[in-house]
């Protein structure tokens, strides 16, 4: 068998001058946001690690994570599948078919036991012993726990892997799941949105291939190079909302200005993601930037905080369909109406007792 | 009812003072809290960095929301290190049976009609004490937690994001914690308008006189009364 | 003695597809059976929910054909709230939705469905020169010089080299299907990886329009967008100037990359015109140039044809609950009604009830249920829908820009329309109508820009946008030819809630189990009769299989 190469290698074999590497990797070291000081450390990971197998699972999804991924600008796809990881199981882009594709599985978990990556993108339904996602005439559930137990991480793509997505919103007729609820005993990086922007789902890759290590993440699980603050407060919309500019109806004059989108119902405020900072697609737009408020995409649990288009979610409430003030007024009409009918007892009660002491 | 007997000096000063800043930063919290979550107010004119009409509402919020969890503490302190024995609810004891006992029935059954006469207390009575303690003991401790966390999300790695942000995690999101908030804000005017109402009836019915009691601190003893 | 093979996990497809075949002695397939292994139940999570909501959980459905079933969503809930949209937001919905179409089919042509045909390795035996001269002859296509294509096998051979083939892993390198020259395979390969660069560029004007891809955001009433030559936020000249670079080079790109490509691969592939299936095909028509519902208005026109017969096309009304209804009978699902009746999408109701084996399993019981899909019939008849269908119908009904491309593709290739009817067919016809939408594209942008022009900056109806405006209760349908095909949403809506919702889609027509009658449907329809080289490599399976684009994330959804 061949030897494995080296990422300099590669670049070289492919006719990739010395200086083109070196600005490759300093272009890299740049887009993940790294002192200048660690370039030697990301040019000496390429010039000595072999490509890193990845195992890359569907279970209930939509596929959009992969499509995201395929979207990289920097490092565009071409680069990665040739020069950083070696994507050897991919229900999207894998050649082969059937048990020759398997084959491909239990060779990467044989031959790199412990070393490979387990991406899964999309959640695990565990209802009815997982017959609502089966691949290879085994329930998906199965394969999640087989290729995990001899990976060295688990990356959790888009909201599905990470916090559970569409299907695991109310009713959750399939028991779907995310990741961390099956797999307890392993590094797990979530990478959350409904897809995650490319150049993260990206960055995380070229992270964990350049400097051996997962990227650091925050108490949620997602790295802190993407995830560290909300789109709200890098929303370039938000000189508006400071000042109280807000958009109050889709296509008014506002609209065309530009104006805050948070009484349209924009969760801005209340989603961790690079949105308003890398944007969309090599930085043409975002949602936002498009008009449309942030639906919260990459916070757990964010289908259930409908409708959309209202800051604060409707609950279910004794069958109704409810916001918290209404509740609160009711609560507090109710109060006030106790106090009355109670006042009017006891000023009844009173006179009586004067009646009865008389 | 009973006979006023004697007028005694209940609520001393910090206690009054601590009152009347809470009851007041309460209601400010709750006004500009709304506003946050709603605001109405039409836009400012001209450039909108010059403008901070909302970021105001925010401040006002925040600044009062210190003053709020300052004073909190300092009724805490009060409460546990003074000497003033009607400020320390000391009677307080819901994890013993005992407390649950007569006084606290007599004070149901008379709040329920169910007892002809009102029992009456000088410090705080047994429902009384209750209703503050999951009102406005529990209900500020949860604000404030609440509301810290939030707070720090503003400032990631600040002391206030570290202390509190644990709470992210287990509140699932950061809209989860503003709903939250947002749901729990509500009791206060429910406790305000049960509490107003316990306080002037109390005046009516038994004449111990608490409703200028928190202004001047003096209650009156009334003949018959439970201790503390 | 008739053997019986799975091929399962099927890759290059969207979602979770099982194949199951019987072959006789000479190892041709004589029954196909088709399963779709995983169900989410998006339309069970739609119910009681804010319609205006909906298009968001509907869009979720299917990532590779993002922005379709949001399309049908907002149609759907604005044809039950009687809500007219303006020109501009039609103009810019129908201009993302042909983004969609020139995008999924590239990447469809180049990255799910080539490998069925070229043979990687084989490319590593290429004479660089050769190709050049082969790749000039047949395009204007700049990157094709010598060196170009040195440098590219250079690559590739390193690639091979360093033992790690990645997503080649194991593939069926060698195989005797496979017929093109190394020259050709080394072509396609380069194209593989241009086209794997290109198409993240069509997709900036969802992202201009719609904030994002995959995904865009959607909205009840028109699009979210604003529009104001005069503002820095809106869509101004700079927006409007990357939308028609893009267009320029989507049309360059598919005029001397894809079309070239291939009628030069097609051409050596001419004998093998197996995998007709059905012959019936349906579109519903899409690209409306005035109202949703003038459906004489539509770009792609709407029609059925029967039995290949291309000199009769019938009408086919989604909205009439005679023509089509979904079928249980080998579907892991119960109707309150019995499983015996189809049941209109507007009467139709989603209620899971697996009864096929636990996993792990070797074979299903295809007698009985055996699928996540229902069966969608139009007037009792399997259907097939997606490119070919549109095409023919397109072309039976004398369309005369279809009538020229697929002249052009026909004349090139040396066969007669008759040839259309098979799995390559099926691939040329994507083709041919990937070079058409990307006409679209250009024809809606023009569209827009006259509109702009003459003042009109609208994009929203705020009429309904209240809850409080609508009706009690009201249904409506919303419909789109999704790269796929035909693609209907029907709704139900109570007291400002959906009540029901059902989603027929395009792959469920063509991967759906067997109906209640025993007939197949149109992947297991086209499988039949296919001789296999190798049964233990189902190449042939992957290609018939593949040319129908397979999204089975959207067929059980
Ligand atoms: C936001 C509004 C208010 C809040 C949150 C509030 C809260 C409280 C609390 C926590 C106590 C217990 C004092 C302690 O032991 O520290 C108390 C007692 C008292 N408050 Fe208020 N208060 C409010 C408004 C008022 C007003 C407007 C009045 C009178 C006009 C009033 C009259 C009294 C009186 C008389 C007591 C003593 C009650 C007793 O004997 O149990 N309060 N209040
Ligand atoms: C009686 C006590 C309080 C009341 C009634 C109150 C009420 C509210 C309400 C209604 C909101 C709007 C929530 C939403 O819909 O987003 C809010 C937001 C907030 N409150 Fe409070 N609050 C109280 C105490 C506090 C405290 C002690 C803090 C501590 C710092 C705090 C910090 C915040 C923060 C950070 C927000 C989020 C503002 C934003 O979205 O920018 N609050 N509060
Ligand atoms: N089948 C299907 Fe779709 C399409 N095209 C949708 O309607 O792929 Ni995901
Ligand atoms: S996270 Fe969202 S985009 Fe990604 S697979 Fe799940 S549903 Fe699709
Ligand atoms: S548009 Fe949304 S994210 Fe931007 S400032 Fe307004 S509320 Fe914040
Ligand atoms: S909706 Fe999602 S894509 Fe970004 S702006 Fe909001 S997180
Ligand atoms: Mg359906």
């Amino acid at each position: 068998m061949p030897t494995k190469q080296t990422f300099a290698e590669v670049f070289q074999s492919r006719g990739i001058s010395r200086r083109d590497f070196l600005k490759f990797c300093s272009l890299t070291s740049v887009s993940l946001g790294l002192a200048p000081a660690l370039l030697p450390k990301v040019i000496h990971a390429m010039e000595t690690k072999p490509r890193t197998p990845v195992i890359w699972l569907h279970g209930l999804e939509c596929t959009c994570c992969t499509e995201s991924f395929i979207r990289s600008s920097h490092p565009v796809m071409a680069d990665i599948l040739f020069n950083m990881i070696s994507l050897d199981y991919d229900d999207t882009l894998s050649a082969a078919a059937g048990h020759q594709l398997e084959d491909v599985r239990s060779k990467i978990m044989k031959e790199y036991n412990g070393k490979y990556i387990l991406a899964v993108e999309g959640n695990i339904p565990l209802k009815d012993d997982g017959v609502y996602c089966m691949t290879g005439g085994n329930s998906f559930l199965n394969v999640v726990k087989e290729v995990a137990a001899g990976a060295a991480a688990v990356v959790a793509w888009g909201a599905c892997a990470s916090f559970g997505c569409v299907q695991n919103a109310h009713p959750n007729p399939t028991g779907a799941v995310p990741i961390d609820k099956v797999i307890k005993d392993k590094p797990i990086v979530k990478v959350p949105g409904c897809p995650p922007i490319s150049e993260v789902m990206t960055g995380v890759i070229t992270h964990f291939h350049t400097f051996g290590t997962l990227p650091e993440l925050d108490r949620m699980g997602r790295p802190k190079a993407f995830y560290a603050t909300r789109i709200h407060d890098k929303c370039y919309r938000r000189a508006f909302y400071d000042a109280g500019m807000f958009v109050r109806g889709f296509d008014e004059e506002s609209t065309r200005k530009g104006w805050c989108l948070y009484k349209m119902g924009c969760k801005g405020p209340t989603t961790y993601n690079s949105c308003s900072k890398i944007q969309w697609n090599e930085g043409t737009s975002f949602p936002i930037g498009s008009g449309h408020p942030c639906i919260g995409c990459s916070e757990p649990g964010f289908w259930d905080k409908g409708p959309f288009y209202t800051r604060l979610a409707d609950v279910s409430f004794l069958g109704t369909d409810t916001t918290a003030d209404q509740i609160g007024m009711v609560a507090v009409g109710a109060a006030a109406a106790g106090a009355a009918a109670h006042a009017a007892v006891t000023a009844v009660k009173k006179k009586n007792d004067k009646e009865t002491e008389k | 009812m009973g006979r006023i007997i004697e007028e005694i000096y209940v609520w001393r000063l910090p206690v009054r003072f601590y009152h009347w800043i809470n009851a007041l930063s309460i209601v400010v919290l709750m006004v500009t809290g709304l506003y946050i979550a709603s605001p109405v107010l039409n836009p400012p004119p001209g450039e909108a960095v010059w403008q901070h009409n909302f970021v105001m509402w925010r401040y006002v919020h925040y600044c009062i929301a210190f003053v709020f969890i300052g004073n909190f503490l300092y009724r805490l302190y009060y409460a546990l290190l003074s000497d003033d024995e009607y400020a320390k609810f000391g009677g307080f004891r819901p994890w013993s049976p005992a407390w649950w006992g007569e006084p606290f029935k007599e004070q149901v059954a008379s709040y329920l009609f169910l007892r002809k006469d009102e029992p009456n207390y000088v410090g705080h009575n047994p429902v009384a004490a209750l209703a503050h303690f999951i009102f406005i003991f529990c209900g500020s401790t949860f604000m404030i937690l609440t509301g810290l966390a939030m707070y720090g999300e503003n400032r990631p790695g600040s002391f206030v994001e570290t202390a509190f942000g644990w709470l992210l995690p287990i509140f699932g999101s950061s809209y989860n914690l503003h709903f939250a908030h947002h749901v729990m804000a509500w009791i206060f005017p429910l406790y305000v308008i049960v509490h107003l109402y316990a306080v002037f009836r109390h005046d009516v019915v038994d004449r111990t006189s608490v409703t200028s009691s928190i202004i001047t601190g003096y209650k009156h003893k009334v003949e018959d009364e439970h201790s503390l | 003695m008739a053997k019986k093979i799975v091929v399962d996990p099927i890759p290059r497809i969207e979602g979770h597809l099982r194949i199951e075949a019987k072959l006789n002695d000479a190892n041709v397939i004589e029954e196909a059976y088709s399963t779709g292994t995983m169900w989410r139940g998006i339309e069970v999570i739609l119910k009681g929910r804010d319609p205006r909501d909906a298009w968001a959980f509907a869009e979720r459905i299917c990532g590779v054909c993002t922005t379709v079933h949001a399309l049908a969503s907002v149609r759907c809930v604005e044809d039950a709230l009687g809500i007219e949209i303006p020109p501009n937001a039609r103009i810019i919905r129908n201009l993302m939705e042909a983004t969609q179409h020139t995008q999924d089919h590239l990447v469809h042509f180049y990255h799910l469905h080539a490998l069925d045909w070229v043979d990687v390795v084989s490319a590593l035996k290429a004479d660089p020169k050769q190709a050049s001269v082969i790749a000039q002859s047949i395009s204007p296509w700049p990157k094709s010089s010598v060196g170009y294509f040195k440098d590219l096998q250079q690559r590739l051979v390193s690639f091979v080299e360093s033992g790690q083939l990645g997503i080649f892993s194991n593939g069926y390198w060698g195989h005797p299907a496979y017929k093109l020259p190394p020259e050709v395979n080394l072509i396609a390969v380069a194209h593989y990886l241009e086209a794997l660069d290109f198409q993240k560029e069509i997709v900036k004007i969802h992202t201009i329009f719609g904030g994002k891809n995959p995904h865009p955001n959607y909205l009840v009433g028109g699009m979210a967008c604003a529009i104001d030559p005069n503002s820095d936020t809106a869509i101004n000249i700079e927006r409007l100037s990357m939308v028609k670079k893009i267009i320029d080079d989507t049309q360059t790109f598919i005029d001397q990359v894809y079309i070239p490509d291939l009628i030069a691969i097609a051409g050596y592939y001419k004998g093998w015109l197996y995998g007709g299936g059905l012959g019936n095909f349906m579109s519903y028509g899409d690209f409306p140039e005035t109202n949703l519902n003038d459906y004489k208005s539509l770009l792609w026109p709407r029609g059925i044809i029967l039995n290949k017969d291309l000199t009769k096309v019938i009408d086919v009304d989604p909205r009439d609950m005679s023509q089509i209804k979904e079928e249980i009978g080998h579907s892991w699902y119960t109707y309150t009604k019995g499983a015996a009746n189809g049941l209109h999408p507007w009467e139709g109701e989603t209620k899971p009830n697996y009864t096929g084996p636990k996993p792990p399993f070797e074979f299903l019981d295809t007698d009985k249920q055996y699928s996540w899909l229902k069966t969608p019939r139009w007037k009792d008849q399997p259907v097939e829908v997606g490119p070919l269908a549109r095409v023919l119908v397109a072309y039976a009904k004398g369309d005369p820009m279809i009538k020229d491309t697929v002249g052009m593709v026909l004349g090139k290739l040396e066969v007669g329309p008759e040839a259309l009817f098979s799995t390559l067919g099926r691939t040329a016809a994507r083709g041919i109508e990937c070079k058409q939408t990307a006409g679209f594209m250009r024809h809606f942008y023009d569209q827009l820009i006259a509109n702009i022009k003459a003042g009109d900056y609208k994009t929203f109806n705020s009429e309904r946008w209240e809850p409080s405006s609508w009706p009690k209760e009201c249904k409506g349908f919303g419909y789109t030819e999704a790269p796929r095909g035909s693609l209907g949403h029907w709704i139900r809506i109570k007291e400002e809630k959906i009540d029901e919702y059902q989603i027929v889609v395009p792959s469920t027509w063509n991967a759906s189990p067997r109906d209640n009658r025993g007939n197949s449907g149109a992947y297991e329809a086209a499988l039949k009769g296919t001789p296999m080289v190798d049964p233990s490599k189902p190449l042939e399976i992957l290609r018939t299989v593949h040319s129908f684009d397979p999204c089975l994330a959207c067929a059980s959804h």
